[in-house]
Protein backbone atom coordinates (compact mmCIF):
# COMPACT_ATOMS: atom_id res chain seq x y z
CA UNK A 1 0.00 0.00 0.00
CA UNK A 2 1.19 3.33 -0.40
CA UNK A 3 -0.22 6.36 1.18
CA UNK A 4 0.57 10.01 0.10
CA UNK A 5 0.54 12.11 3.08
CA UNK A 6 0.70 16.34 3.25
CA UNK A 7 0.39 18.50 6.25
CA UNK A 8 -1.59 22.01 6.52
CA UNK A 9 -1.80 24.28 8.97
CA UNK A 10 -4.36 26.99 10.37
CA UNK A 11 -4.73 29.47 13.48
CA UNK A 12 -8.37 29.76 14.89
CA UNK A 13 -10.93 30.51 18.00
CA UNK A 14 -13.39 27.81 19.36
CA UNK A 15 -14.99 27.10 22.05
CA UNK A 16 -16.56 23.72 23.02
CA UNK A 17 -20.08 24.07 24.79
CA UNK A 18 -22.97 21.40 23.66
CA UNK A 19 -26.35 22.47 23.52
CA UNK A 20 -27.95 19.29 25.45
CA UNK A 21 -25.99 20.20 28.47
CA UNK A 22 -26.49 22.88 30.56
CA UNK A 23 -24.52 26.00 31.42
CA UNK A 24 -23.30 24.02 34.60
CA UNK A 25 -22.70 20.91 33.06
CA UNK A 26 -20.85 22.72 30.36
CA UNK A 27 -18.62 24.12 32.65
CA UNK A 28 -18.25 20.91 34.74
CA UNK A 29 -17.26 18.77 31.12
CA UNK A 30 -15.28 21.49 29.10
CA UNK A 31 -13.39 23.08 32.17
CA UNK A 32 -11.25 25.67 30.68
CA UNK A 33 -12.36 24.98 27.21
CA UNK A 34 -15.90 26.45 28.20
CA UNK A 35 -14.72 30.21 28.21
CA UNK A 36 -17.42 31.69 26.46
CA UNK A 37 -15.13 34.30 24.93
CA UNK A 38 -13.20 31.16 23.69
CA UNK A 39 -9.55 30.50 22.97
CA UNK A 40 -7.33 29.58 20.10
CA UNK A 41 -5.19 27.34 18.77
CA UNK A 42 -2.38 26.65 15.98
CA UNK A 43 -3.98 23.33 14.84
CA UNK A 44 -2.22 21.77 11.91
CA UNK A 45 -3.63 18.53 10.16
CA UNK A 46 -2.97 16.02 8.16
CA UNK A 47 -4.29 14.17 4.90
CA UNK A 48 -3.78 10.56 3.65
CA UNK A 49 -4.57 10.25 0.30
CA UNK A 50 -4.37 6.96 -1.77
CA UNK A 51 -5.51 5.60 -5.07
CA UNK A 52 -3.75 5.28 -8.44
CA UNK A 53 -0.46 6.91 -9.83
CA UNK A 54 -0.89 8.68 -13.00
CA UNK A 55 1.65 7.06 -15.15
CA UNK A 56 2.98 9.80 -16.67
CA UNK A 57 3.12 12.33 -14.28
CA UNK A 58 3.95 9.47 -11.23
CA UNK A 59 1.85 11.34 -8.75
CA UNK A 60 -0.64 10.57 -6.84
CA UNK A 61 -2.56 13.97 -7.39
CA UNK A 62 -1.03 17.16 -8.42
CA UNK A 63 0.30 18.78 -5.44
CA UNK A 64 -1.22 22.33 -6.35
CA UNK A 65 -4.66 20.94 -7.36
CA UNK A 66 -4.83 19.43 -4.13
CA UNK A 67 -3.15 22.75 -1.85
CA UNK A 68 -6.11 24.62 -4.01
CA UNK A 69 -8.99 22.14 -3.01
CA UNK A 70 -7.59 22.28 0.93
CA UNK A 71 -7.33 26.25 0.57
CA UNK A 72 -11.09 26.88 -1.29
CA UNK A 73 -13.04 24.75 0.78
CA UNK A 74 -11.07 24.50 4.70
CA UNK A 75 -8.48 26.87 4.84
CA UNK A 76 -10.43 29.68 4.00
CA UNK A 77 -13.29 28.40 6.21
CA UNK A 78 -11.06 27.69 9.19
CA UNK A 79 -7.87 29.91 9.34
CA UNK A 80 -7.84 32.64 11.50
CA UNK A 81 -12.14 32.23 12.38
CA UNK A 82 -13.75 31.74 15.54
CA UNK A 83 -15.09 28.21 14.48
CA UNK A 84 -17.99 27.92 16.44
CA UNK A 85 -19.55 31.22 14.98
CA UNK A 86 -17.40 32.30 11.63
CA UNK A 87 -18.57 29.08 9.46
CA UNK A 88 -20.63 26.91 7.81
CA UNK A 89 -18.70 23.89 8.50
CA UNK A 90 -19.44 23.76 12.40
CA UNK A 91 -22.53 24.63 12.76
CA UNK A 92 -24.43 22.83 15.23
CA UNK A 93 -21.18 20.63 15.45
CA UNK A 94 -19.00 21.12 18.77
CA UNK A 95 -15.37 21.96 17.71
CA UNK A 96 -13.37 18.91 19.65
CA UNK A 97 -10.65 17.68 17.41
CA UNK A 98 -12.95 14.56 17.41
CA UNK A 99 -15.53 16.62 14.94
CA UNK A 100 -12.79 18.76 13.30
CA UNK A 101 -11.12 15.30 11.71
CA UNK A 102 -15.02 13.93 10.82
CA UNK A 103 -15.98 17.43 8.98
CA UNK A 104 -12.71 17.75 7.50
CA UNK A 105 -13.20 14.00 6.16
CA UNK A 106 -16.12 14.58 4.97
CA UNK A 107 -16.33 17.72 3.42
CA UNK A 108 -12.86 17.38 1.08
CA UNK A 109 -13.61 13.59 0.58
CA UNK A 110 -16.56 15.04 -1.54
CA UNK A 111 -14.47 17.62 -3.65
CA UNK A 112 -11.34 15.67 -4.54
CA UNK A 113 -11.20 14.09 -8.22
CA UNK A 114 -12.27 10.75 -8.73
CA UNK A 115 -9.31 8.22 -8.46
CA UNK A 116 -7.84 9.78 -5.04
CA UNK A 117 -9.25 8.86 -2.14
CA UNK A 118 -8.76 10.29 0.90
CA UNK A 119 -7.70 7.16 3.65
CA UNK A 120 -7.35 9.52 7.27
CA UNK A 121 -7.61 13.34 8.48
CA UNK A 122 -5.59 13.54 11.33
CA UNK A 123 -6.40 17.03 13.29
CA UNK A 124 -4.03 18.15 16.08
CA UNK A 125 -4.92 20.83 18.73
CA UNK A 126 -1.62 20.62 20.42
CA UNK A 127 1.48 19.05 20.48
CA UNK A 128 -0.27 16.92 22.99
CA UNK A 129 -3.38 16.12 21.84
CA UNK A 130 -4.88 15.06 18.07
CA UNK A 131 -8.16 12.76 16.96
CA UNK A 132 -8.11 10.95 13.98
CA UNK A 133 -10.96 9.82 11.40
CA UNK A 134 -10.22 7.40 8.95
CA UNK A 135 -12.26 5.96 5.95
CA UNK A 136 -14.32 2.77 7.91
CA UNK A 137 -12.93 0.60 5.08
CA UNK A 138 -9.48 1.37 4.89
CA UNK A 139 -7.27 -1.13 6.44
CA UNK A 140 -4.28 1.26 7.15
CA UNK A 141 -0.55 0.20 8.30
CA UNK A 142 0.33 0.92 11.86
CA UNK A 143 2.94 3.20 10.60
CA UNK A 144 0.88 5.92 9.16
CA UNK A 145 -0.03 7.00 12.77
CA UNK A 146 3.65 7.87 13.22
CA UNK A 147 4.27 11.45 13.51
CA UNK B 1 -23.72 15.99 11.98
CA UNK B 2 -20.94 12.77 13.02
CA UNK B 3 -23.19 10.97 15.72
CA UNK B 4 -22.01 7.82 15.34
CA UNK B 5 -18.66 7.71 13.89
CA UNK B 6 -15.63 5.94 15.28
CA UNK B 7 -13.02 8.60 16.06
CA UNK B 8 -9.63 7.65 16.99
CA UNK B 9 -7.46 10.19 19.33
CA UNK B 10 -4.36 10.37 20.51
CA UNK B 11 -2.67 12.23 23.35
CA UNK B 12 1.33 12.73 24.14
CA UNK B 13 3.10 12.68 27.47
CA UNK B 14 6.52 12.83 28.89
CA UNK B 15 8.46 10.54 31.44
CA UNK B 16 11.87 10.42 32.49
CA UNK B 17 13.50 7.25 33.39
CA UNK B 18 17.20 5.55 34.24
CA UNK B 19 17.63 2.37 32.62
CA UNK B 20 20.76 -0.12 31.66
CA UNK B 21 21.13 -3.61 29.78
CA UNK B 22 22.69 -6.36 31.80
CA UNK B 23 22.37 -10.31 31.29
CA UNK B 24 22.98 -11.69 34.59
CA UNK B 25 23.97 -15.30 32.99
CA UNK B 26 26.83 -13.57 31.12
CA UNK B 27 29.98 -12.37 32.41
CA UNK B 28 31.25 -8.30 32.35
CA UNK B 29 32.56 -8.83 29.63
CA UNK B 30 29.93 -10.50 27.48
CA UNK B 31 27.75 -7.86 28.40
CA UNK B 32 30.07 -5.02 27.99
CA UNK B 33 30.45 -6.12 24.74
CA UNK B 34 26.83 -6.83 24.13
CA UNK B 35 25.72 -3.66 25.05
CA UNK B 36 28.54 -1.28 25.43
CA UNK B 37 28.05 1.87 27.50
CA UNK B 38 24.54 0.84 28.07
CA UNK B 39 25.74 -1.72 30.28
CA UNK B 40 27.16 0.73 32.60
CA UNK B 41 24.98 -0.36 36.41
CA UNK B 42 24.85 3.00 37.53
CA UNK B 43 22.12 3.30 34.51
CA UNK B 44 21.69 6.31 32.17
CA UNK B 45 18.35 8.04 31.67
CA UNK B 46 16.19 9.44 28.78
CA UNK B 47 13.68 11.64 28.46
CA UNK B 48 10.82 9.50 27.43
CA UNK B 49 8.18 10.82 24.80
CA UNK B 50 4.58 8.04 25.41
CA UNK B 51 1.96 8.80 22.69
CA UNK B 52 -1.19 6.84 23.43
CA UNK B 53 -4.07 6.26 21.14
CA UNK B 54 -7.80 5.60 22.15
CA UNK B 55 -10.74 4.67 19.51
CA UNK B 56 -14.67 5.21 20.41
CA UNK B 57 -17.46 6.41 18.95
CA UNK B 58 -18.42 10.25 19.06
CA UNK B 59 -20.23 10.99 21.92
CA UNK B 60 -22.86 13.38 20.74
CA UNK B 61 -23.97 15.31 23.71
CA UNK B 62 -19.85 16.40 23.96
CA UNK B 63 -18.12 15.63 20.78
CA UNK B 64 -15.93 13.15 22.25
CA UNK B 65 -14.82 10.53 22.00
CA UNK B 66 -13.12 10.65 25.86
CA UNK B 67 -12.55 13.28 27.66
CA UNK B 68 -9.14 14.36 27.88
CA UNK B 69 -9.02 15.30 31.33
CA UNK B 70 -9.65 11.58 32.06
CA UNK B 71 -7.05 10.74 29.26
CA UNK B 72 -4.19 12.38 30.66
CA UNK B 73 -5.15 11.55 34.25
CA UNK B 74 -5.64 7.74 33.50
CA UNK B 75 -2.00 7.95 31.66
CA UNK B 76 -0.43 9.35 34.61
CA UNK B 77 -2.00 6.96 37.41
CA UNK B 78 -1.44 4.02 34.98
CA UNK B 79 1.78 4.68 33.61
CA UNK B 80 3.46 7.39 34.16
CA UNK B 81 3.51 7.45 38.12
CA UNK B 82 5.16 4.37 38.08
CA UNK B 83 7.68 5.26 35.46
CA UNK B 84 8.57 8.65 36.04
CA UNK B 85 11.63 9.24 37.55
CA UNK B 86 12.80 5.94 38.18
CA UNK B 87 15.09 3.30 37.49
CA UNK B 88 13.27 1.00 35.41
CA UNK B 89 15.55 -1.67 36.45
CA UNK B 90 15.72 -1.16 39.99
CA UNK B 91 12.29 -0.22 40.39
CA UNK B 92 10.07 -1.40 38.44
CA UNK B 93 9.26 -5.23 38.88
CA UNK B 94 8.26 -5.63 35.67
CA UNK B 95 12.15 -5.04 34.50
CA UNK B 96 13.30 -7.84 37.07
CA UNK B 97 12.25 -10.40 33.98
CA UNK B 98 12.71 -7.90 31.03
CA UNK B 99 15.65 -6.24 29.58
CA UNK B 100 14.50 -2.49 29.72
CA UNK B 101 14.06 -2.00 25.89
CA UNK B 102 11.71 0.18 24.16
CA UNK B 103 9.80 -3.16 23.09
CA UNK B 104 9.43 -4.62 26.23
CA UNK B 105 8.12 -1.21 28.09
CA UNK B 106 6.00 -0.78 25.11
CA UNK B 107 4.31 -4.19 26.16
CA UNK B 108 3.95 -3.08 29.93
CA UNK B 109 2.31 0.35 29.04
CA UNK B 110 0.28 -1.03 26.43
CA UNK B 111 -1.15 -3.54 28.54
CA UNK B 112 -1.67 -1.22 32.02
CA UNK B 113 -3.81 1.01 29.71
CA UNK B 114 -5.56 -1.52 28.01
CA UNK B 115 -6.52 -2.74 30.73
CA UNK B 116 -7.77 1.14 32.85
CA UNK B 117 -9.67 1.71 29.79
CA UNK B 118 -11.92 -1.52 29.26
CA UNK B 119 -13.27 -0.65 32.31
CA UNK B 120 -14.40 2.87 30.46
CA UNK B 121 -15.06 0.85 27.56
CA UNK B 122 -12.99 2.47 25.35
CA UNK B 123 -10.09 0.51 23.22
CA UNK B 124 -6.57 0.95 22.97
CA UNK B 125 -5.52 2.25 19.59
CA UNK B 126 -1.95 1.56 19.60
CA UNK B 127 0.44 3.01 21.55
CA UNK B 128 4.40 5.03 20.45
CA UNK B 129 7.43 5.45 23.05
CA UNK B 130 9.93 7.77 21.68
CA UNK B 131 13.19 7.03 23.99
CA UNK B 132 15.08 9.81 22.17
CA UNK B 133 14.71 11.62 18.50
CA UNK B 134 16.26 8.91 16.86
CA UNK B 135 14.28 5.74 18.15
CA UNK B 136 10.64 5.26 18.89
CA UNK B 137 8.27 1.89 18.68
CA UNK B 138 4.93 1.48 18.07
CA UNK B 139 2.55 -1.38 19.30
CA UNK B 140 -1.10 -2.41 18.70
CA UNK B 141 -1.49 -5.06 21.73
CA UNK B 142 -0.64 -7.92 19.54
CA UNK B 143 1.10 -10.79 21.61
CA UNK B 144 4.84 -10.32 21.40
CA UNK B 145 7.44 -13.62 22.01
CA UNK B 146 10.08 -13.44 24.74
CA UNK B 147 8.19 -10.68 26.65
CA UNK B 148 7.63 -11.64 29.95
CA UNK B 149 4.08 -10.03 31.38
CA UNK B 150 3.11 -11.34 34.54
CA UNK B 151 4.38 -8.49 36.89
CA UNK B 152 2.93 -6.32 34.44
CA UNK B 153 0.61 -5.67 37.10
CA UNK B 154 2.85 -5.51 39.73
CA UNK B 155 3.52 -1.82 41.63
CA UNK B 156 6.76 -0.18 41.53
CA UNK B 157 8.72 -1.59 44.32
CA UNK B 158 9.44 0.67 47.26
CA UNK B 159 11.68 3.60 46.16
CA UNK B 160 14.66 3.57 48.41
CA UNK B 161 15.15 -0.30 48.86
CA UNK B 162 15.74 -0.06 45.21
CA UNK B 163 19.38 1.34 45.72
CA UNK B 164 20.10 -1.05 47.85
CA UNK B 165 21.66 -3.30 44.88
CA UNK B 166 25.61 -3.25 45.06
CA UNK B 167 26.38 -1.96 41.88
CA UNK B 168 30.23 -2.05 43.30
CA UNK B 169 32.68 -2.45 40.41
CA UNK B 170 30.47 -2.53 37.18
CA UNK B 171 31.14 1.18 36.64
CA UNK B 172 33.66 1.69 33.52
CA UNK B 173 35.18 4.18 35.70
CA UNK B 174 36.91 4.15 38.33
CA UNK B 175 34.66 3.39 41.37
CA UNK B 176 35.21 6.36 44.44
Amino acid sequence: MLLFKRRYHFAAAHRLHSPHLSDAENKAVFLQCNNANGHGHNYEFELYLEGEINPQTQMLMDLVELDKLVETHLLDEVDHVFLDKDTILFKGVITTAENIAFVFFQTLDAVLPSGVDLAAVRVYESRNNAAIYQRPEAKLPPFIYQS
Amino acid sequence: MPTSATITIQRRADFSSSHYFWVNEWSYDENVRAFGVTANRFGHGHNYELIVAISGEVDVQTGMVMNLKEVKSLMESTVIHPLDFRCLNRQVPFFQDNQPTLEALSVYIYRRLQRALAEANLQLAWIEIRESRELAVLYDGTPVNGIHEAKVFWDSIDDEAGYAHDVTGTSRHAIV
